[in-house]
């Protein structure tokens, strides 16, 4: 089990949301950030899967702590994730607040997911990329 | 657990380099996706293979995760290539006192360049005691991209402005070492952030990692072309005949890359890095 998350982008429903590679916003805009779980170790693009990565239902009762991780230790957003759907499990989603002074650029996730005594930690790599409105960095 | 409350930033911004104020124009982006590899470098080449299968009789497609793979590996290629840091790092380097460049306003180059902050700059001991610590107002910013760092204002001073850590014992014996000696080996500790910060990548930056992702792209989609090159068939009088490129059929493009690559390492570099740096003292 190698726990990662792949975005979603146009989010509607259990049935209804994009795989995107990238989730994509203007600095300074608050956004949801949809997430399926995935087992990367699974249905890999090696064997041809795409998207890669086999959908990770958790427990009933699990949290998911997600990190936007950020070298400097100020900049770091920990957010609990929630589900918004009740049907599928594997779809969390994270609040990005307008106030939240995380930068701009390519930020990856860190995730810590509990069910029960098990904690399994993953990583997302790049899957945010925050767009700055100055250009500048 | 990178800590920034004593760092000495830049000044301006790391790309443009030393830019305090611009409008707006894209220069820097996150880093590149599949797609825009696709629509920047890749654009109409099918990315499928010409060789089925055997088994399944299907062809391998190389999918966004797989170019996203390309991408990751082009990043830490470029990073190796340019001689920077790509994504933000903080490192802790150990530099030699030389006594021609600490009369020169305490200059010292480091190996991990552009700098985005200095976050402590120390005199530290073998056993990692931190004996003396430089106070961040010395520490002139004007070069970090380049990896200078300029002390100003100078002074040997045990008081003041910078800060003995250990005994005042300990400061003495290594100031007198500097007063003796031309070189000390790992006198210098700077601890420093390099690379753009928050993964904010200058546009051309993300140009060489696409166009390295394209060049294994299409060097890998190439190999696949193999098979046939030409093929022949006569039948009594008539026969027919036909050639393709076969693994050469991306060499144009791949030549075409290697020139731009080229060009923008060399350009990067001139940028990131200064080959002679002399003063007359």
């Amino acid at each position: 089990m190698l726990l990662s998350a792949r975005p979603l982008v146009d989010v509607s429903g259990v049935n209804s949301f994009q795989v995107a590679e990238q989730i994509r916003f203007s600095q300074g805009d608050a956004t949801v950030i949809y997430l399926q779980l995935i087992n990367s170790a699974l249905d890999t693009a090696g064997k041809g899967f795409s998207p890669a990565g086999r959908r990770y239902i958790p427990a009933s009762g699990a949290t998911l702590s997600v990190v936007l991780d950020n070298i400097d230790d100020d900049k770091k957003i920990t957010r609990s994730a929630t589900q918004p759907y009740a049907s599928d499990g594997s779809i969390w989603a994270i609040t990005v607040l307008s106030t939240d002074d995380i930068g701009a650029g390519t930020m990856s996730l860190k995730l810590t997911l509990t069910e029960g005594a098990t904690v399994t930690r993953g990583v997302a790599l790049g899957v945010v990329g925050i767009v700055s409105l100055t250009s500048g960095c | 657990m990178a800590d920034y409350t004593d760092s000495k930033a830049r000044v301006g911004a790391v790309y443009p380099v030393q830019a305090v104020d611009q409008q707006i124009w894209k220069r820097l982006e996150p880093l590149m996706t599949a797609e825009q590899l696709k629509m920047r470098h890749l654009f109409g080449i099918p990315l499928v293979s010409q060789i089925r299968d055997p088994l399944t009789n299907k062809a391998a497609v190389m999918t966004d995760d797989i170019l996203k793979d390309y991408i990751v590996r082009a990043v830490n290629d470029a990073e190796i290539e340019l001689g920077i840091s790509i994504f933000p790092v903080q490192y802790d380097e150990r530099m030699p006192f030389e006594a021609a460049d600490f009369r020169m306003q305490g200059f010292l180059k480091t190996e991990n360049k552009p700098i985005s902050s200095v976050d402590r700059m120390a005199i530290i001991t073998a056993d990692q005691t931190n004996i003396y610590q430089v106070d961040p107002a010395w520490i002139s910013p004007d070069h970090f991209s380049k990896g200078h760092i300029f002390l100003l204002p100078l002074s040997l001073s045990l008081a003041g402005n910078g800060s003995v850590q250990g005994s005042p014992a300990q400061g003495t014996v290594f100031m007198s070492l500097m007063a003796h000696r031309s070189y000390v080996a790992s006198f210098w500790s700077v601890k420093l952030t390099a690379g753009f910060p928050e993964g904010q990548i200058p546009v051309i930056v993300n140009e060489l990692i696409g166009v390295i992702s394209a060049m294994k792209v299409l060097s890998m989609l190439a190999t696949t072309y193999a098979r046939v090159q030409s093929s022949s068939l006569s039948i009594d009088g008539t026969s027919q005949s036909s050639s393709g490129l076969g693994p050469a059929i991306f060499k144009v493009r791949l030549d075409e890359l290697q020139t731009q690559r080229t060009l923008l390492v060399g350009k990067l570099r001139g940028k990131f890095s200064a080959k002679i740096f002399s003063a007359a003292f």
